[in-house]
């Protein structure tokens, strides 16, 4: 970490592909008489994660409304980019340089544009169909780095 | 008044809604309308046993050969009846999506996934193994293959959209996908069934 400048904002293009996000989950968010997480509980972006480059898994308790039981999934940066329908955004916090938020590109834009923080696009940029797949692809492909206990 | 009904010790079907008036004499009238109605013939005479608010009533009524249908007709109403159930009134929404602003699933919505359940049940006899709340706010459906290595994955949505997919839970890998617009699932239903 020493070599890296603090007060450096990254843009999409400097994530590699392996480089994992971090992200926390409950033990309330898995489905009745299920021990992994599904679909249901995964947002298509835009959504925060924790990039590993700068944390842990564990430092994902340590987020606003972080709870030390809460357990913490990840997944590779080019998963987020599946079908170039998103791109993960540096969006370091005073409290978490790490701060990572994946979000929407639309059709025309590329995995090295850095859309703007809070862009509302419309719910018909991705089709619902385009929009499952996306999710599902990140059930298909997650680690679990921290078992949920609560 | 809503009870459980068995049938020679077995139970046929749950929260059934039965005519029934204490102290009153069992005539047909106060049967459930797909039981067989003619009790006066002394052949091939069945007893039926019915609990209503915990108390047994029996019943000997002759074997019609319609019963079969009838008792189709009366676990699929116990079926739908259990959806119907998690769906408008069990769903679990956990307290922290609240804090993340996430919607609850509106009614219209729930009235949808109730309709592709139906739908699903009476075209394909499939159930679905997982009813839940979704983070895109609406529904979330889940049927497993019977080996559990495939699961079709249905989601409707608060604004009334729907989608499904099928996974193959073991290649990890999405196998088919499409928006939901006639409810047509031969081809996912193929993929789940094998």
């Amino acid at each position: 970490m020493a070599e890296d400048d603090f007060s450096t904002k990254y843009n999409p293009s400097n994530y590699k592909t392996n480089d994992r996000l971090y992200r926390s989950y409950r033990l309330s968010d898995l489905n009745e008489g299920i021990e992994k997480l599904e679909l249901n509980t995964i947002r298509f972006p835009d959504f925060s994660c924790n990039w590993s480059r700068f944390s842990e898994p564990a430092d994902i308790r340590q987020r606003k409304y972080g709870l030390p039981t809460d357990g913490c999934f990840s997944f590779s940066v080019d998963k987020a980019q599946y079908k170039e329908m998103a791109t993960p955004c540096h969006d370091p916090l005073l409290e978490n340089y790490s701060h990572t938020e994946v979000r929407q590109l639309t059709p025309e834009e590329p995995l090295t544009f850095e859309p703007p923080k809070r862009r509302k696009l419309s719910s018909h940029n991705w089709s619902k169909t385009k929009r499952l797949e996306y999710r599902q692809n990140i059930v298909n492909n997650m680690t679990i780095e921290l078992e949920a206990t609560a | 008044m809503l009870s459980t009904c068995r049938i020679n010790d077995e139970v046929q079907g749950t929260n059934m809604p039965i005519s029934y008036q204490d102290g009153q004499e069992y005539t047909s009238k106060w049967l459930p309308e797909w039981l067989p109605k003619d009790r006066n013939t002394e052949e091939r005479v069945i007893s039926y046993h019915f609990i209503i608010s915990g108390v047994m009533f029996s019943a000997r009524i002759k074997e019609d050969p319609k019963f079969e249908v009838q008792t189709v007709s009366t676990k699929e109403k116990s079926v739908l009846d259990k959806i119907e159930s998690k769906i408008f009134n069990r769903l679990v929404f956990p307290s922290h999506w609240s804090q993340e602003g996430i919607s609850r699933p509106n009614m219209q919505c729930k009235l949808d996934a109730f309709d592709i359940c139906k739908h699903l049940f009476k075209e394909y006899n499939m159930i679905p193994d997982r009813i839940a709340p979704t983070k895109e706010e609406g529904i979330f459906l889940a049927f497993d293959s019977s080996t559990g290595d495939r699961t079709l994955i249905v989601e409707v949505y608060n604004d009334l959209e729907a989608g499904y997919l099928v996974n193959d839970n073991t290649c990890k890998q999405i196998l088919l996908s499409e928006d939901i617009t006639d409810y047509d699932f031969a081809v996912a239903t193929n993929l789940i069934n094998g």
